[in-house]
């Protein structure tokens, strides 16, 4: 995942016609949220809406049974609660700070009267929705047909590229929850990811130490979905041909 | 409420979780460690056919042995004769993976051990664990 640069720390805000952001500046604020934080919550109106900067918000799917599955993660590439933009007003799943960090949140309103002046920003958020809903797709295959090893890796990795850390402060229990599996299932997992020199972990945190071997860990799926928004991206600065995740993609042969 | 803690025993070393999990009792302890058996498997089972799950209550005495054929439902298929073919098979392949793993670090040992007494480098730990066992 490319990293962004710019004053914003997030690849949406980065994005955003200029006009557009002058227009949300004064209603945009930057906030620290923990763990836990709910911004939305299932079905819940969208009163705001989040980008993040170094933190992550796990979209999460609660069951009546009690036990939730995550559908999505989102980071400093995208943004939770865009869907206002087009009048949808309800939020889905819930939206759940997993890593604690910083976060850029506007109101519903101003964003969305800013963006429709703009058919350069309708169309910026369109694209990022089709992405997003591309990797909804892909995530739904994966958590139904890959192993726990490899979602896990998968996990890890996409956590990593969208928090710009290799440094995830998170603990085995959130962990379990998220991809539904038991704590002990993530131990051991954990314990085989570290025995190849993948991670290290300690009590509430799990630091990644070779990229390249957690992917060699990872399904595909990881690969395929950094693809997609690398083209996203790409999509917006075409004249940027070359960064560092995109780099590594056009050395590899296959 | 006793503490229940794992250990895996893979196609390598094994791993555990030495912290493990407070339960009720041992029946549920079994059922936890069934879904923790599944969601291992699960997506790759023939990979994982000869693994077991020891469970141990209170950091003493195993409590289950749960090969993780015995759960595999992708197993469900063959008639009940096929099924017990492939188990006895998984489990003579579990044997010999023990037997392997136990040569392998008695061969390790021994190999550091003289290494040592010649007062050569030798190899200390792998990945954690200490290669010359039980060192006063």
């Amino acid at each position: 995942m490319a990293q962004p640069i710019g004053r914003w720390g997030n690849q949406l805000l980065e994005a955003m016609p200029q006009p557009i952001i002058q227009l949300l500046q004064e209603s945009l604020s930057h906030v620290t949220l923990s763990q836990g934080f709910v911004c939305i919550d299932a079905g819940d109106a969208i009163e705001q809406v989040y980008f993040p900067t170094s933190g992550l918000i796990s979209l999460v799917i609660p069951s009546r049974e009690g036990e939730s599955a995550e559908a999505g993660l989102v980071g400093l590439e995208g943004a939770v609660g865009l869907q206002i933009t087009f009048g949808r007003r309800l939020l889905f799943a819930r939206a759940i700070v997993q890593i604690a960090g910083g976060f850029y949140k506007i109101p519903a309103e101003p964003l969305r009267r800013a963006v429709e002046t703009s058919e350069e920003a309708k169309a910026l958020v369109y694209r990022y929705i089709e992405t997003r809903l591309a990797e909804a797709h892909q995530l739904g295959a994966c958590n139904a047909s890959h192993h726990s090893a490899m979602r896990l890796a998968r996990w890890l990795l996409q956590a990593a590229d969208r928090t710009g850390s290799n440094r995830l402060a998170l603990t085995q229990e959130l962990l379990g929850d998220m991809l539904g599996l038991r704590r002990t299932t993530i131990t051991l997992l954990a314990e085989h990811l570290k025995d190849r020199g993948t991670i290290r972990y300690s009590r509430g945190k799990i630091s990644i130490l070779d990229r390249d071997a957690l992917q060699g860990c990872a399904c595909d799926c990881y690969s395929v979905i950094r693809e997609l928004y690398s083209r996203f991206d790409a999509d917006l600065h075409p004249q940027n041909v070359s960064r560092v995740g995109d780099e590594r993609q056009a050395l590899d042969m296959r | 409420m006793p503490r229940y803690t794992f250990k895996l025993r893979d196609d390598d070393y094994g791993v555990e979780d030495s912290n493990g999990v407070n339960l009720p009792d041992a029946e549920i302890a079994y059922r936890y460690a069934c879904d923790v058996v599944r969601e291992l498997m699960n997506a790759r089972e023939p990979s994982t056919r000869s693994w077991q799950l020891e469970v141990y209550e209170d950091g003493q005495d195993k409590v289950f042995e749960i090969p993780f054929v015995a759960l595999d439902q992708t197993l469900d298929h063959l008639s009940a004769q096929m099924r017990d073919m492939a188990e006895r098979s998984a489990r003579q392949i579990r044997s010999f993976k023990d037997t392997y793993q136990v040569t392998r670090a008695t061969i390790r040992e021994a190999k550091s051990l003289v290494a040592r007494s010649r007062g050569k480098p030798y190899l200390a730990a792998d990945r954690g664990r200490k290669i010359i066992r039980n060192d006063p």
